[in-house]
């Protein structure tokens, strides 16, 4: 089954199509959806809605670019949407303490496998990790980061540093322990 | 490798494990499928059906419309009712206008008028009674028509006649009564409450008009029938659709129009609306008439372009805009979402901002229009002229959108989305022609043109959107007056 036959099918509503939709995207729009999560009850709740909204505007969606950077759009915009916008000035004045000592990455980073990498940006406070998936993961510029946001593109700035910083301090952190 | 480096090659693509049947269950109730679809496309067809079902029930009854047929009844056996033969002038004969096939009038007014048989009055078969019906077999709604032309010298009778009144009504229920108004103002043949015409001068009636389950009272009381010839208040319902293009202008804050100049290297844009329309005229006699209905548009826009887009405002002192443009999220043209950073300029270029986009946008609205207006009557065609506003309910912009960078999107997802769902308001102006097609049905053309004194996005943007709208719409319209 090709992609542009599950496409059509989906625009037809057939239940078939649509089911081998999910199938075979799930486990990639999984992990989108758990970067922008803070865990992953919450990264499920996020993907089942994103597939109904995908199902419900798969009849506008015209093959323009690809069809899966269409839906990680989707899953990314469904995961913004459901997090509190004020978690960004939260985040700013509570976390100095762990950030005023940038240090440089441990090189332990290396044996760190996918899942791990996962945990690590799920821990992230949620400002930080918003920014962070889209500027590094995404390649968003701070310009559109801060209209996908709402926020100044200054804003955008010093979170990214301070979620560098942090992931930094966390990686300091997990090198100390594992010695 | 750096971190980032390591971070995005482990990533990117990354597939996490997921149930997916029980994600598929949690899903599937509430996604469309194809039962639905089905469905709706059958519920639409069926409220398709009674619509027009609707329109032709509620059509009145038409003279000119159905073929004509004889009714079962035999012309040879039929005893019409002659009136008196006036003795001092042999040959002139008087003749009621009742239906030959209704006896009521001759029996309740007359006991001895003589009847005779159709030979005898001189009908011949070429001069048979006509009648008109939409099913031959007993439809108690039995129409006939009058033809009032001698069949001899296909002239009309000598008598003068309100050519303009019976020229308007022709195709009138009304106008026998019409008619025979006329003929009794002018013959004054009056005898008790029944009309007798002279069959020289008014030649032969070959068919007389009425509905036969009509009261008889409504054929004698002339003043009556003359005084209600042309209803006071007419009303009329129209059904049309068409399409429309759409304009939105933005405006700084400080009321300051933003106009975008475009260095593209292509650059396609569309904007335009498809109208539906239900419409209720309620007419005064002088002409004068409101009107109000439903009106459902769908809005559909789109913007394909390559280049730089340059925003200025239209007031050369003021820099307010541009500033605002070059701070804010900017607005450019035609709703698109601009997407990329400014490329560094000197102090003689204004701001330029990536614009390779495509972007579609979808929105709906609901609009319950209230106009007054004027109608000019010129025969056939009908000409209005009205003004009004029109309460506007809005949906949220829907569509997607396609940068330059690949990035795309759900525009019912984008928190910048400048079109939100609302409620609104437009001033709006149209002119319309209404073509007779018959007594009852018309084939209307409508120009329209709506503003918006107000913005129509949210207090929020920086920069407000104002509104207008070119519509042309076709239809029917029909009157609802029996």
């Amino acid at each position: 089954m090709t992609e542009a036959e599950i496409i059509k099918g989906c625009q037809k509503g057939k239940a078939l199509y649509q089911k081998e939709l999910v199938v075979r995207y799930s486990p990639m729009l999984m992990s989108v959806s758990r970067r922008y999560s803070k865990d992953n009850e919450m990264a499920k709740d996020n993907l089942q809605e994103s597939f109904i909204k995908i199902f419900r505007h798969i009849g506008k969606y015209k093959p323009i670019g690809s069809f899966s950077a269409w839906m990680r759009r989707i899953v990314i915009n469904t995961s913004l949407q459901s997090m509190d916008k004020s978690c960004f000035k939260r985040e700013l004045s509570g976390l100095d303490e762990l950030l005023e000592q940038p240090s440089s990455p441990p090189e332990a980073y290396a044996h760190l496998g996918a899942e791990e990498l996962m945990d690590l940006i799920q821990q992230m406070p949620q400002g930080f990790r918003q920014v962070f998936n889209l500027s590094i993961l995404e390649g968003y510029s701070h310009r559109e980061i801060s209209e996908i946001l709402g926020i100044t593109e200054s804003t955008s700035r010093s979170q990214l540093v301070r979620a560098r910083n942090y992931l930094k301090k966390i990686l300091v952190k997990r090198e100390r322990i594992r010695v | 490798m750096s971190f980032e480096d390591h971070i995005r090659k482990n990533l990117k693509n990354y597939p996490s494990e997921v149930d997916v049947e029980e994600l598929w269950s949690q899903i599937e109730p509430e996604i469309p499928n194809e039962r639905d679809r089905k469905r709706r496309i059958f519920i639409f067809f069926f409220f398709f059906i009674g619509l027009i079902a609707g329109i032709t029930y509620t059509l009145p009854y038409s003279t000119n419309n159905g073929s004509e047929a004889r009714l079962p009844i035999s012309l040879e056996d039929t005893k019409y009712p002659i009136g008196v033969f006036d003795e001092n002038s042999p040959g002139v004969r008087y003749y009621t206008t009742t239906h030959p096939n209704s006896n009521t009038i001759i029996s309740s007014a007359s006991e001895n008028i003589p009847t005779a048989s159709k030979a005898e009055l001189g009908i011949d078969n070429s001069r048979a009674i006509r009648i008109k019906s939409n099913k031959e077999n007993g439809n108690p709604r039995k129409k006939a028509f009058l033809e009032f032309k001698n069949p001899n010298t296909k002239q009309l009778p000598s008598f003068p006649i309100n050519h303009e009144l019976i020229e308007k009504e022709l195709l009138e229920e009304e106008m026998e009564k019409v008619l025979i108004s006329e003929v009794i103002s002018e013959e004054e043949k009056i005898n008790g409450n029944k009309f007798w015409l002279e069959l020289e001068e008014l030649p032969m009636i070959t068919a007389l008009v009425y509905e036969i389950e009509e009261k008889e009272e409504d054929l004698v009381e002339n003043k009556e029938i003359v005084s209600t010839t042309k209803p006071k208040w007419t009303t009329q319902v129209g059904l049309q659709c068409g399409a429309g293009t759409v304009n939105d202008s933005y405006f700084s804050k400080d009321g300051n129009l933003i106009r975008y100049i475009t260095r593209l290297n292509d650059r396609t844009l569309y904007s335009r609306s498809l109208d539906f329309n239900i419409s209720l005229f309620i007419t005064h006699k002088s002409g004068f008439f409101v009107k109000s209905g439903l009106n459902i548009q769908k809005i559909k826009s789109g913007i394909n372009t390559i280049g730089l887009l340059f925003p200025q405002t239209i007031n050369s002192n003021s820099t307010t805009a541009d500033s605002q443009i070059k701070n804010e999220s900017t607005p450019s043209t035609d709703r698109q979402v601009t997407n990329n950073p400014a490329p560094s300029q000197t102090t003689n270029t204004p701001s330029g901002l990536a614009n390779n986009q495509y972007r579609t946008f979808y929105q709906t609205n609901f609009n319950l229009p209230i106009s007054l207006g004027y109608h000019i009557n010129m025969g056939k065609v009908t000409v209005g002229f009205e003004s009004g506003i029109l309460t506007n309910l809005v949906s949220n912009e829907k569509g997607s959108y396609y940068f330059h960078n690949h990035s795309m999107g759900d525009l019912s997802d984008h928190p910048l989305s400048p079109y939100k769902a609302r409620l609104g308001m437009m001033i709006t102006n149209g002119i319309h022609l209404d073509f007779a097609l018959n007594d009852n049905l018309y084939f209307s053309l409508n120009g329209n043109h709506g503003f918006s004194p107000k913005p129509i996005n949210d207090n929020d943007s920086p920069y407000h959107i104002k509104r207008s709208n070119y519509g042309f719409n076709a239809g029917i319209k029909f009157n609802l007056n029996k």
